[in-house]
């Protein structure tokens, strides 16, 4: 929250980086890309696109493709979400290729078509894709230790970065098969998961950024903090600046390890802010407008490449007529040869003199080139400027990322819910102070809240927000999902505190330690993660026997290794 | 004075529907000293308003009703060693270095929205104390947070922090505090006066010490045996756990403040290594500059960075008794003892562990689902 006045010019910001955007079209084509290739492939994904696209501008409920796609979509937003969920949770895994996984899960029915397309897609994402790189550790068995929810005490190995056992008696053969190569007594002490941060505000992200690039590894302190405190994996989220303020990623803490390492998985999810510039009362009018023009922008975006796709598929059609009147055996056959190709139709453009790179051009045909040269030949029409923040955007408007919205004030919560249902994307709230006047509201709509620290003391502003102690407890009696974050990554460590102080305050123990465990694992697609369970990615933490219920860490392994124990101070 | 006796018909009022009855309750464990661990399935009887017996084997009366709590956990009702809770605000009267007049006592408003604060908070005494801007603020006075006095006693509250010479009203150096605080302390040691300075000065009444570094800490300390002077210090600021190295603090009792969330690594450990160094660490709220419920907090982060439960759990409730002279009455849920107690939802100091239930006086003050 410090930081409200720091984006004090939201509204701003985000009609600039817009304007940027547009004026210096970003040489990396990463998202829009298809336009390119899928021209000449182009025949039918145009066509797909064409319809979805105008339908998700003109027809908010999208009805015509997606309705074919998926029947679910119709109503769009109740319908929409677990779908997107669906996705979501498959998606993850992959991490970058999943664009290229989830549209053939989600269109099926015409499988050429994308069997064509998909593989141009996947090969940009594929040069980024991260490979986490997870060091071996010994195998380690720890017994003696207790679990929650259970009498008694357990065994837990783990090897290969993952849980092999966990059960309360391991036999010894099983043991010597396992290979256990060094055995810790947690004599009686409690295991847990590794506790999981779910939203960890980053420093000064820049609008398109990456979060993890204002990420300092080498803050060992800070790390180190939050180990001793049970925290193992981290999602640090982009500031809010803009509505397209950057990606974030999942890292895990391993001290003095490099990115390679640490780096779980990024472009989670779109951030925006809403109500972070107030200072005035027309805070809300101005952030929620913005966001609003925002995606207006997207919208057109989208619809110029729509447009363009149109267009150049109605040139190609011309160009093929074109050649085919100028009646040259060679033409004849350049077109014919590019109509099976799918794309070589396209070729002919990039013919013509040009500054493209010669790889365009590889599939020229002579006949094509003569084609071209004609006078008369039908004119291509000009492509639109790239720009990576209304690409990524545009993902949101598709249902391909969630849209992470930090707002506090009843006003800035409805200003969210109401985009959501306009424009149909997946909302996770973040905050969400006075979100207990708006719980059933929030339940309908289907919207995850990730809530930060209860606030302590009283709200000195002058414009006081109507905190209420119990806000988790009122949201998750509501019916809403509950995950619970630090809003700060060098205060990750007060994660499990945050979570205290709101069972403290009527949250069911058990619900405070899922919202920070699974369900945050749930919420950010970690796969095996924030249980223990055999199978499931061995980010273990040892607590000491605890006297009173004050369960001081031990000791905390991820993937199977030691990284943090506790000395006596 | 009418206020006082204002109060002290409340409080009558308060306690005296409850003297009659006998109060017997059972939880899943039982804290009757916190630095005697706790006991399963323990029962508490309270008669007249004061615990009669605790523990596993309790005989209860014919006819006694035993409360049953199953699952939850009563521990002795927290003990509040600095808060300043219940006073309109400009609790402080600048105008002189020894504010010797001063009597909080005259200044509680009874039924102040702060006592609930602190009654949700599972503390039962608190002592409401001035500021810290001057050398001696007056006499601090610890209540219930019913509202009720307990008694005539008083503690002084004195200060050795820069505070005490605002606006520049002499001394204005941590070397002129102190010597005007020796100076006056032997005088007044001398005197049969009634007000805090003296009763301090001659070891009849605790002082609350407002320090900010160990070095007035030690000078006060060398100053103690000669004048017989009880002392509680209370650390100003954030102490960093290295400047503790080489300092006696054997059987010292030091009030540390309300924990906050945002605390690090560094401020967490601070009370184990004060307790490390022989020190008696207490927790203080320091209400309604911060919460009520931050001085659990900062026990729970201690207790989780070094600090044994035991040692944490005492802070809360007997160690701050004995440092304010009230052990046995409060503090602790030995025969005698007033029957204040919370009723957990579980272990104290899980910070998941809600207050179900607070009494005074064998009498219950809050109830979680809602206020008596």
């Amino acid at each position: 929250m410090s930081h409200r006045l720091t984006w004090a010019t939201l509204g701003f910001s985000l009609v600039a980086t817009a304007a940027i955007g547009l004026a210096a079209p970003d040489p990396t084509p990463t998202p829009p890309a298809p336009g390119e290739k899928p021209v000449p492939k182009g025949e039918k994904k145009p066509e797909k696109k064409k319809p979805e696209k105008k339908k998700g501008k003109k027809k908010p409920d999208a009805k015509g493709k997606k309705g074919k796609k998926k029947p679910d979509v119709k109503g769009k937003k109740g319908k929409k979400k677990p779908d997107a969920k669906g996705k979501k949770g498959k998606k993850k895994p992959d991490a970058k290729g999943k664009k290229g996984k989830k549209k053939p899960g989600a269109k099926g029915k015409k499988p050429g078509a994308k069997g064509k397309k998909k593989p141009e897609k996947k090969k940009k994402p594929e040069k980024k894709k991260h490979v986490r790189v997870v060091k071996p550790g010994p195998v380690i068995l720890i017994k003696n230790a207790r679990v929650a929810g259970a009498r008694g005490t357990f065994s837990l190995v783990m090897s290969k970065g993952k849980i092999t056992a966990l059960a309360r008696q391991i036999p010894p053969r099983a043991l010597q098969q396992l290979k256990v190569q060094q055995t810790i007594d947690a004599k009686g002490g409690r295991i847990g998961p590794g506790r999981i941060d779910a939203w960890a505000s980053l420093g000064d992200a820049v609008p398109l950024g990456n979060a993890l690039d204002g990420f300092d590894p080498y803050d060992t302190a800070s790390i180190r903090a939050a180990l001793s405190q049970g925290v193992t994996t981290v999602f640090l989220n982009p500031m809010r600046s803009t509505a397209a303020s950057g990606q974030g990623a999942v890292i895990k803490l391993i001290p003095g390890a490099g990115r390679d390492e640490i780096l779980v998985k990024e472009g989670l999810a779109l951030h925006a802010g809403l109500g972070l510039s107030r200072g005035t009362l027309t805070g809300s009018l101005t952030d929620g407008q913005a966001l609003t023009k925002f995606f207006e922008q997207v919208r057109n975006y989208q619809d110029s490449w729509v447009d363009y796709e149109e267009k150049l598929k109605k040139y190609l059609v011309a160009l093929k007529k074109f050649a085919a009147t100028q009646g040259k055996k060679g033409a004849k056959k350049g077109a014919k040869k590019g109509a099976k190709k799918g794309k070589p139709s396209a070729r002919p453009t990039p013919k013509r003199p040009t500054r493209r790179p010669p790889s365009r051009t590889s599939s020229k045909k002579p006949g094509a080139a003569t084609a071209k040269k004609k006078k008369a030949g039908p004119k291509k029409p000009a492509r639109p400027k790239l720009n990576r923040g209304l690409a990524l955007a545009g993902k949101v408007l598709d249902g391909e990322l969630p849209l992470r919205i930090e707002a506090h004030r009843v006003e800035d919560i409805q200003n969210a819910l109401e985009l959501k249902k306009t424009y149909g994307f997946r909302l996770i709230l973040e905050g969400a102070s006075e979100g207990h006047l708006l719980a059933d509201a929030l339940a309908e709509a289907k919207v995850t809240v990730v809530l930060g620290s209860l606030a302590q003391g009283e709200d000195s502003s002058s414009y006081p927000m109507r905190r209420v102690p119990d806000l988790a407890a009122r949201l998750e009696a509501a019916g809403v999902t509950v995950v619970i974050g630090s809003d700060g990554w060098a205060k990750s460590a007060i994660l499990a505190e945050a979570a205290g102080l709101h069972a403290s305050a009527g949250l069911s123990p058990a619900s405070a330690e899922a919202a920070i465990t699974t369900r945050a694992a749930k919420l950010l697609g970690l796969e095996k993660t924030g249980e223990l369970k055999r199978g499931f990615v061995a980010d273990v933490v040892l607590y000491a026997p605890s006297e009173f219920g004050a369960e001081a860490v031990s000791a905390v392994f991820i993937d199977g290794r030691l990284v943090y124990q506790r000395s006596t101070p | 004075m009418s206020r006082l006796t204002l109060i002290c018909a409340l409080a009558l009022a308060l306690s005296s529907p409850a003297a009659a009855q006998d109060l017997a309750i059972s939880a899943g464990q039982l804290v009757v000293d916190a630095e005697k661990g706790s006991v399963k399935g323990g029962v508490l009887l309270i008669r007249g308003g004061k615990v009669v017996s605790a523990g596993a084997n309790v005989k209860l009366p014919a006819g006694t009703k035993l409360l049953k709590r199953p699952g939850a956990w009563i521990v002795p009702g927290f003990v509040d060693a600095r808060a300043h809770l219940g006073l309109e605000r400009d609790i402080d009267e600048r105008s002189q270095a020894f504010a010797n007049d001063i009597d909080l006592a005259d200044r509680v408003v009874p039924g102040h929205k702060d006592f609930a604060k602190h009654r949700a908070a599972g503390i039962t005494t608190a002592l409401i104390s001035p500021g810290d801007q001057s050398l001696l603020a007056g006499a601090a006075v610890p209540v219930k947070t019913t509202g009720a006095l307990l008694g005539t006693q008083r503690v002084a509250k004195l200060s050795l922090t820069s505070s005490a010479s605002m606006n520049g009203r002499p001394p204005t150096s941590q070397g002129g505090r102190l010597a005007l605080l020796r100076a006056t302390l032997k005088k007044a040691h001398a005197t049969k006066g009634g007000g805090p300075l003296e009763a301090f000065a001659r070891g009849d009444v605790p002082g609350l010490v407002s320090v900010s570094n160990f070095t007035s800490l030690e000078a006060l300390q060398r100053l103690a045996p000669r004048f017989g002077l009880r002392l509680i210090y209370d650390l100003q600021a954030s102490v960093s756990p290295r400047t503790v190295k080489g300092v006696d603090l054997k059987g010292v009792f030091l009030a540390i403040g309300p924990g906050r969330v945002e605390f690090g690594q560094a401020a967490r450990q601070v009370p184990a290594v004060l307790n490390k160094a022989g020190a008696k660490v207490l927790f203080t709220s320091r209400a309604p500059y911060g919460p009520a419920s931050g001085m659990r907090l900062r026990a729970i982060q201690a207790a989780k960075d070094g600090l044994s439960g035991a040692a944490a759990l005492a802070g809360l409730t007997s160690i701050p008794a004995q440092a304010l002279g009230l052990e046995g009455r409060v503090g602790a849920l030995t025969p005698g003892a007033d029957g204040d107690f919370v009723v957990f939802s579980g272990p104290p100091l899980d910070l998941r562990s809600r207050v179900l239930e607070v009494y005074v006086a064998g009498r219950r003050v809050y109830r979680a689902d809602g206020e008596e």
